[in-house]
């Protein structure tokens, strides 16, 4: 069951770092408003 | 301080300053894909793995792809490394039949490992077999090496290509990094190694008996009779090698470079400082000669030098007092009796082979780059002394920094430096050639400000809560919260060294510091890609007269302010609690 919890938390902070990346991304992406 | 440190200490910066130049050409001809002396041998090797593996090496990547395949690389090895941990006991190369790693332990030194780190919550000889070293933790000191270089070659792709959309591919830069690069001056290190007493055996653990029997007390209280000594064997050397040059740190000892089998002689403690700059000061070379101009990467690596100087002579200055308290200990001592119970200074955490000249600049050097091996203890170096292995991590692992992340970090604090030098002339900040405009700029800032608030945060977390954060610290007072801050420090800054003290295998710990590390490297270079993807689709504008030039004194003083000031402007409070605080009780006779 913990290795299961800890597997998890690995494959969630890879997938955190993801979005992350697209959120970078999109930031460039969005229109200014200045 | 002695005339004889000086000299060694500036035999080590002349053969940095020396091997820079040829290890950046290397470097540069490698990441160009142009030819060297090793294709004959590698170019099969090279595309062999691109044949096994479906990598079409000519495929380039955008920036986010770029991120996704470092990603996707990053969490595979992390996995491979978590399952040998916990199956260690059911795998070969075990004599000495260990048992699989608990859980937050396995979990820890999975990402520590992953993210170049290394920290080490566990003592090596008596929790991982030689397997766990070799497949588990080994190969990630050249894989996470190999990242780090890959990153920083993109983001100079991103500086010197115009109008693109790419910064090369992922998979080419570090299958170049590992087999161009790492193996082969890993292979000729660690025979440099072995040559000088380091072991590399698969051997069970010797015991001797010992000439004369020791009695002590065991942790139950009651008076035990040692006879015998066990003296562990292993792999050491190969790991050993990598362990330096891929700015890893992770010991394979618990004494780290402090044990005979790790760093047996001045000669291989002078090879392995050596090893720890290598390949960062190369890079900043290869920078230059990359964006084609030689003198912006001298400059670079003037800054990286002047920073690694003034932390060298702070520590080497610190560590050369001797302790206060011992001095005032006998009433009528005068300071020359004090100097004769402590030769040269503060001897104590120290090996005597190595002295004080050599422990302060190893301190330095493993903390300037990111490497984190160690050949004394931190904390038993003075308030002052032991204050400089933590600013320099605190300064962001730029002076010379990890393989690759130093240069890729460094190259942040150039964007701010050059946006700074813009504000003050009221002109758009240039970059060779580059605009700096307000989104490089949002992700300088998303950089630099991650960094302090994992530090901060963790370490306010820990102080405030005493279940969680106090009970496994073995000092109290302003050097308690110095080893509190120094592991949050050391983990966000993927440095590894750990200031002792500091009981790290809790859960706790385990989990906040894996949490650390893993932000202390991916949210990181997440933004500093996006800067180098941006920088790729731009122009090039021409150097006007209002272009701010890179590769002058000057601009090597802007670089190394921006660096200490933003540093200072956001550690010092933290540091006056901690070390300085420290320092002045000690003159005071209070000691924790």
């Amino acid at each position: 069951m913990t290795d299961a919890l800890c597997i998890l938390l690995i494959l969630t902070f890879f997938a955190l770092a993801h979005a992350y990346t697209c959120a970078c991304d999109r930031l460039k992406a969005k229109p200014r408003h200045d | 301080m002695s005339l004889n440190g000086w000299l060694q200490i500036s035999l080590f910066i002349a053969c940095i300053l020396l091997l820079a130049k040829p290890m950046g050409a290397y470097l540069t001809r490698v990441f160009d894909r142009r030819k060297t002396f090793l294709d004959p041998i590698l170019n099969p090797c090279e595309r062999l793995l691109y044949r096994l593996t479906g990598i079409k090496p000519e495929q380039e990547m955008r920036w986010t792809e770029y991120a996704v395949a470092m990603l996707t690389f990053s969490a595979a090895t992390a996995l491979l490394t978590y399952i040998v941990e916990r199956t260690q006991h059911l795998l070969p190369f075990n004599p000495q039949h260990l048992p699989g790693i608990e859980p937050a332990l396995a979990l820890n030194t999975a990402i520590s490992f992953t993210t170049n780190t290394n920290w080490q919550s566990y003592s090596p000889e008596g929790t991982m077999s030689y397997l766990t070293q070799m497949l588990g933790l080994a190969t990630h000191n050249f894989w996470s090496a190999a990242v780090g270089m890959a990153l920083a070659v993109a983001f100079i792709r991103g500086i010197t290509r115009r109008e693109a959309n790419t910064l090369g591919n992922f998979w080419v830069d570090l299958t170049r990094a590992t087999l161009w690069v790492l193996v082969p001056i890993s292979i000729c290190f660690s025979i440099a190694l072995v040559s000088q007493g380091v072991i590399q055996n698969f051997k069970p653990y010797d015991t001797a008996r010992l000439v004369e029997q020791q009695k002590v007390t065991g942790i139950d209280g009651k008076p035990t009779t040692i006879t015998t000594q066990t003296i562990a064997q292993g792999p050491v050397a190969s790991q050993e090698a990598i362990k330096m040059l891929g700015t890893n740190g992770g010991g394979f000892f618990n004494a780290n470079s402090a044990h005979p089998f790790e760093n047996p002689t001045p000669l291989s403690n002078f090879l392995q400082m050596l090893s720890i700059f290598l390949i960062p000061a190369g890079m900043a070379i290869m920078l230059g000669k990359m964006v084609g101009s030689p003198k912006h990467g001298w400059a670079v690596l003037a800054a990286m030098t002047v920073l690694w100087f003034a932390a060298t002579l702070t520590c080497y200055w610190a560590e050369s007092q001797p302790n206060p308290l011992i001095h005032n200990a006998d009433q009528h001592a005068s300071l020359t009796t004090s100097l004769a119970s402590q030769p040269g200074g503060n001897m104590e955490g120290k090996e005597v082979r190595f002295g004080i000249a050599n422990s302060a600049l190893f301190a330095a050097v493993t903390t300037d780059a990111s490497c984190g091996a160690v050949n004394s203890m931190h904390d038993s170096f003075t308030p002052l002394g032991g204050m400089v292995p933590m600013v320099n991590i605190l300064l962001g692992e730029v002076v010379f920094g990890g393989v690759g992340a130093g240069l890729y970090g460094m190259l942040v604090f150039v964007i701010m430096a050059v946006f700074i030098a813009g504000l003050m002339v009221g002109r758009t900040p240039e970059y060779l050639g580059k605009k700096i405009e307000a989104y490089d700029v949002q992700m300088s800032m998303l950089y630099l400000l991650i960094f302090p608030f994992i530090i901060l945060g963790f370490t306010a977390v820990s102080v405030l809560m005493p279940n969680l954060g106090l009970s496994s610290l073995a000092n109290h007072g302003p050097h308690g919260l110095s080893e509190i801050l120094y592991a949050y420090t050391s983990a966000t800054g993927n440095n590894g060294s750990a200031f002792a003290g500091l009981n790290a295998n809790t859960h706790w710990y385990n989990y906040s510091l894996t949490v650390a590390m893993f932000f202390g490297r991916f949210m990181m270079i997440v933004p500093m890609l996006a800067i180098a993807g941006n920088l790729a689709r731009k122009k090039i504008v021409p150097a006007s007269a209002g272009t701010f030039p890179v590769t002058t004194p000057l601009f090597t003083l802007l670089l190394t302010g921006v660096i200490v000031i933003v540093g200072a402007l956001t550690f010092f409070p933290a540091l006056t609690l901690g070390p300085i605080l420290e320092h002045l009780l000690l003159h005071a006779g209070h000691t924790f």
